[in-house]
């Protein structure tokens, strides 16, 4: 049986985990999706790729929302920031991939800060509004900045390499998302033991209180929006790499909804949580298609009401999971897990 | 150890298998097709796919083609690029011969990369896009003028016909559509050398266009191309009432549609619209309309609409040039014969279609009609006339 | 001075089909402390509804509009007892989330229940025109600011004198305390929601009269937000004079700068006021201790 036991010393405290067996747990996970593109088709290939990146997204976002407290409908403007940052460093300035992915990502930080400043009085939905707002107006000015991003027309990507990996082929844009993805997990992972992250957590529960005891909250809020706005950047820039085809309509307000469904249905505050979620909802549509195709209805049958009734059940597993699991997928997978450890103890 | 070689061998014995046409079987030949299927955006995509059914339908009453029946696989983007570009992975995965639905705008976008590094024969059926045949592809053909011809084609008309005293004056929402519309007016206006005020933008979907239409009114306008979708045209028109300002209006194809001249009927207003198939209420769709009714559900007959033409068109293009190849059926030859159409018979629904010109496009020819709401009536003035 | 009275006029117009969503979205959040992302959704699936019951009865426009107003009231009820009343308990967070399900939801039920195409309103009140001086306005767009100063007035009294509306506001204050003074406040969350689907219902209408009815229409709940935003989130009244506002600044945008800044007016609009009144105009501050 496996038991808590107590911290001695500081470096142990700050360690991702003191148990071998999470490593190799965690090892043999990322095995799994290095092996990955060698047993499946290329939609599942793009799916699971599609599911790579929206992880690095919610990762991101859990960082200021979950973790901080902070709310955020603004993912899809923080998306498309890094997206047209990545597009444009590498289609107008030449710059390599490898170079112009994590400067996409800064870029986005550093104008998050201009939403940030103003939101720092701001709680609850009033700063979820704020950064609703503030995504409209970014995508508003992409359509509008014609000369620089191709307004309406979008912004076509060449199809460049990173590290060596094709970004037009699916198997070499999988591993690129797969290593951004690793990268994000555990820089922010090691992030939530470190000072800032603990800073954070006191702002989430209760700010006012983090204040008396001596954390800046300025300092400290402005830095989650520009830690997590620059992960969600990145993100961004992978979306763009994937599509290789960019307009303001790729980053929809449905893109932050989607992002937030993310979070809670994983469970929130978590990254393993975030990851799960993003794994679901990615997944979600595929799940309807197949719950549908269980019962016959395929869009082959000619009745087009099959597309709006995937839609439908898309809200309704939504709705169901938020019912029976208020704690997210995180929950069930924490319950499971200590039931077998405790097992034959486990009630 | 045993079972990995067993599996190796598989996949070597199974990969002449895949050299094979996609798509296409002994007994099948598969088309696929991307279209948004549901949300707000869906009426083009029902109709459209409404349309390719029914080319489909034809042949396979007819025996199929080369005794292959042909079926289609759709898939739903809503309307949004990241999942057109999914779906069409997805297709892709299931094996078509050929891709007949586009959806539109930025979803075509998303699509491109894909169709070109798998080179599928696609045909732009559903909404015409200059990023499609430019540069030109061997495998892209497009069906329908460019928006830019069907506004200059109008322009020309109302300065020829109604001769409006105030400037010309165009309101489009910004996104490439409509952006296409502008340069459609802006082009007429330069070459006919009429006066102009600038361009106004509008954001999709928008639903209002009282302050607009003040402000056009401010600057004395006598003539107003919209280019808006739907609900646009019923929207301008009632402002347009409101402030009795009676002048000639053009629009794009949705225009014409029943839809929205019911929505606009209140507003008393006639106006003009374009496009490059016939009206599917006019006398000339009528074999298309007893078609539908032989070879479609009752569900799919309701959602036809001037999309569910150019569907079929496009369709039927694809499916000619298939038959043209037999037996041997390929890409290659899929692609060679659709170039080789230079007069496909449309049945009287547009101009006849003919793939062979400097942009793979056909029925390019324009025809100018008068939309009155009030008696729900869609009057042809001109034949299909080029404007190239 | 023509064209700038014209300009306010037509804001008003939007501007009171905002202020009748963002209502809805004031009297939940007031008794709840949850927004409804489904508002907007709601507004279609009550309007379709009761469409569809006007059509059978071949209701004209009066008859219609209280149609829509049993239909939301009943409508209201039943997502409040189906949806929400089972997740209290659970964060503010989860439960905004299940009002996003409940969208997508409603979004995907209306065209397979009644189609995608759009229909117009077939009222007489739609083509006559009215002058008041040099402003020009139709008999549907009076139509509909009239009946949303009826509803902002009714909305004000409501809270100020009847005694379920007091309780409202007790309840919302503080929730314990209003419970102890023997207030259901369960019910009161039943019934906010009642009102907000009925104010809703009304909305639709007004919509369907000055636009139609469409599978899009629910895009409005979200252009609201702004005018809720700018009241003040627990403010009917409030919002009800946001909206106002973001209806006439968006008119005017588009009448003096363009470049399609009307859509997004409202949304610059809040984010300015915000930072200088962080729980908007008429909003209450929270007091918080620790």
């Amino acid at each position: 049986m496996r038991t808590g036991h107590a911290v001695e010393t500081y470096g142990r405290l700050l360690a991702l985990t003191t148990n071998p067996i999470t490593w190799a747990w965690a090892g043999a996970l990322v095995a799994a999706l290095v092996a990955l593109p060698w047993a499946v088709s290329g939609h599942l290939l793009v799916v699971s790729t599609t599911v790579l990146i929206a992880t690095v997204g919610v990762v991101g976002l859990n960082v200021l929302t979950g973790t901080t407290g902070l709310i955020s409908l603004g993912q899809s403007g923080f998306l498309a920031i890094g997206g047209y940052a990545c597009g444009l460093l590498i289609r107008d300035l030449s710059l390599p991939t490898e170079l112009a992915v994590p400067l996409a990502g800064l870029i986005t930080g550093t104008l998050s800060l201009l939403i940030g400043v103003p939101s720092l009085r701001l709680k609850g939905l009033y700063l979820a509004i704020t950064t609703l707002a503030a995504s409209l107006i970014v995508i508003h000015i992409i359509l509008y900045a014609e000369p620089l991003t191709g307004g309406p027309f979008g912004l076509r990507i060449p199809d460049v390499s990173f590290l060596g990996l094709r970004i037009a082929d699916g198997r070499g844009m999988y591993y690129i998302a797969l290593i951004v993805a690793v990268l994000t997990v555990v820089f922010v992972n090691n992030l939530m033991r470190s000072r800032s992250g603990r800073a954070w957590i006191a702002l989430r529960d209760h700010d006012i209180a983090a204040k008396s005891m001596g954390i800046d909250l300025v300092r400290y809020k402005l830095l989650s929006f520009f830690v997590s706005s620059s992960i969600v950047g990145v993100a961004g820039a992978l979306m763009a790499l994937q599509l290789r085809f960019i307009t303001a309509d790729v980053f929809g307000l449905f893109l932050s909804i989607e992002a937030l469904a993310m979070l809670l249905v994983g469970g929130v505050g978590s990254v393993a949580g975030a990851i799960l979620g993003a794994a679901f909802i990615v997944l979600l549509p595929e799940i309807a298609r197949g719950l549908l195709a269980l019962v016959g209805w395929t869009g082959e049958t000619g009745s087009a009401h099959v597309f709006e009734i995937r839609a439908v059940v898309t809200g309704v597993l939504i709705i169901v999971m938020l019912r029976i699991e208020p704690d997210g997928l995180i929950g069930i997978w924490r319950r499971t897990k200590r039931y077998w450890l405790q097992w034959p103890l486990s009630v | 150890m045993k079972a990995l070689t067993y599996v190796a061998l598989a996949l070597c014995l199974g990969t002449p298998a895949m050299a094979q046409t996609p798509g296409v079987t002994d007994t099948e030949i598969v088309l696929g097709a991307v279209l948004p299927m549901s949300g707000p955006a869906s009426f083009p995509g029902l109709g459209a796919s409404a349309g390719s059914r029914l080319a489909i339908a034809e042949y396979n009453a007819k025996g199929g083609i080369h005794g292959r029946t042909v079926r289609m696989l759709v898939e739903d983007d809503g309307y949004v690029p990241s999942r057109a570009y999914q779906g069409l992975v997805k297709l892709a995965d299931d094996g078509i011969l050929a891709l007949v639905g586009t959806s539109g705008g930025g979803s075509l976008g998303a699509m491109l990369p894909v169709i070109d590094e798998k080179k599928i024969p696609t045909m732009v059926s559903t909404s015409v896009s200059n990023a499609a045949v430019e540069p030109v592809r061997p495998y892209v053909f497009m069906l329908g003028a460019d928006y830019e011809d069907m506004f200059f084609a109008q322009i020309k008309y109302i300065s020829e016909n109604d001769k409006p005293e105030g400037p010309y004056a165009v309101i489009a929402q910004d996104d490439d559509y409509g952006a296409h519309v502008e340069a459609g007016v802006m082009m007429a206006v330069e070459k006919l050398g009429l006066p102009s005020v600038p361009p106004v933008r509008f954001k999709r979907g928008q639903k209002d266009f009282s302050a607009e239409i003040l402000r056009l009114r401010s600057q004395g306008i006598g003539a107003l191309a919209v280019g808006g979708v739907i609900a646009e045209t019923p929207g301008v028109l009632k402002e347009l009432a409101k402030l009795r300002m009676n002048i000639p209006t053009a629009h794009a194809h949705t225009g014409a549609i029943d839809m929205t001249a019911r929505l606009s009927a209140p507003y008393n207003m006639a106006y003009y619209a374009a496009d490059y198939v016939v009206p599917i209420a006019s006398e000339a769709a009528a074999g298309f309309r007893e078609l539908a009714r032989q070879h479609l559900g009752e569900e799919e007959q309701k959602s036809l609409n001037r999309f569910s033409l150019t569907g079929y068109l496009g369709t039927k293009a694809v499916l000619a040039a298939a038959e043209a190849c037999g037996r041997e059926l390929t890409r290659d030859c899929l692609n060679d014969n659709l170039k080789k159409i230079d007069a496909l018979d449309s049945g009287g629904l547009s101009s006849p279609l003919d793939f062979t010109n400097d942009r793979n496009t056909a029925a390019r020819e324009v025809q100018i009609v008068r939309v009155n709401p009030m008696e729900n009536t869609v009057e042809p003035l001109t034949g299909f006339v080029s404007y190239r | 001075m023509d064209y700038f009275a014209n300009l306010v006029a037509s804001g008003l117009i939007f501007g009171s089909l905002y202020g009748l969503i963002a209502i809805g979205f004031a009297v939940i959040y007031k008794t709840t402390g949850v927004v409804n992302f489904a508002q907007g959704e709601v507004m279609m699936f009550v309007l379709y509804f009761s469409w569809m019951v006007g059509t059978f009865v071949a209701a004209p426009l009066w008859l219609l509009l209280l149609i829509a107003i049993v239909v939301g009231g009943a409508f209201g009820a039943l997502l409040e007892r189906v949806f929400i009343r089972p997740m209290i308990g659970q964060s503010q967070f989860s439960i905004i989330m299940t009002t996003v399900g409940v969208a997508i939801v409603l979004r995907g039920l209306v065209p397979i229940f009644w189609g995608v195409e759009s229909e117009p309103i077939d009222a007489p009140l739609k083509s006559q025109l009215y002058e008041f001086g040099p402003v020009m306005m139709l008999g549907d767009q009076i139509f509909a600011l009239a009946l949303f100063v009826a509803i902002s007035a009714a909305a004000w009294a409501f809270f100020r004198f009847s005694r379920v509306g007091v309780a409202m506001r007790a309840a919302a204050h503080d929730e314990t305390a209003a419970l102890l003074m023997g207030i259901n406040v369960r019910r009161l969350q039943g019934l906010s929601w009642m009102i907000a689907s009925a104010v809703s219902g009304v909305a639709g209408v007004c919509y369907a009269l000055i636009v139609a009815r469409a599978p899009d229409m629910w895009q409005i709940g979200f252009q609201a937000f702004p005018a809720a935003i700018l009241g003040g989130l627990d403010s009917p009244l409030g919002s009800a004079f946001g909206a106002v506002v973001v209806g006439i600044a968006a008119s005017l945008s588009e009448g003096y700068i363009g470049y399609g800044l009307k859509e997004i007016s409202g949304f610059v609009i809040i984010i300015a006021v915000l930072m200088v009144r962080p729980y908007g105009l008429f909003g209450e501050k929270e007091l918080e201790r620790v």
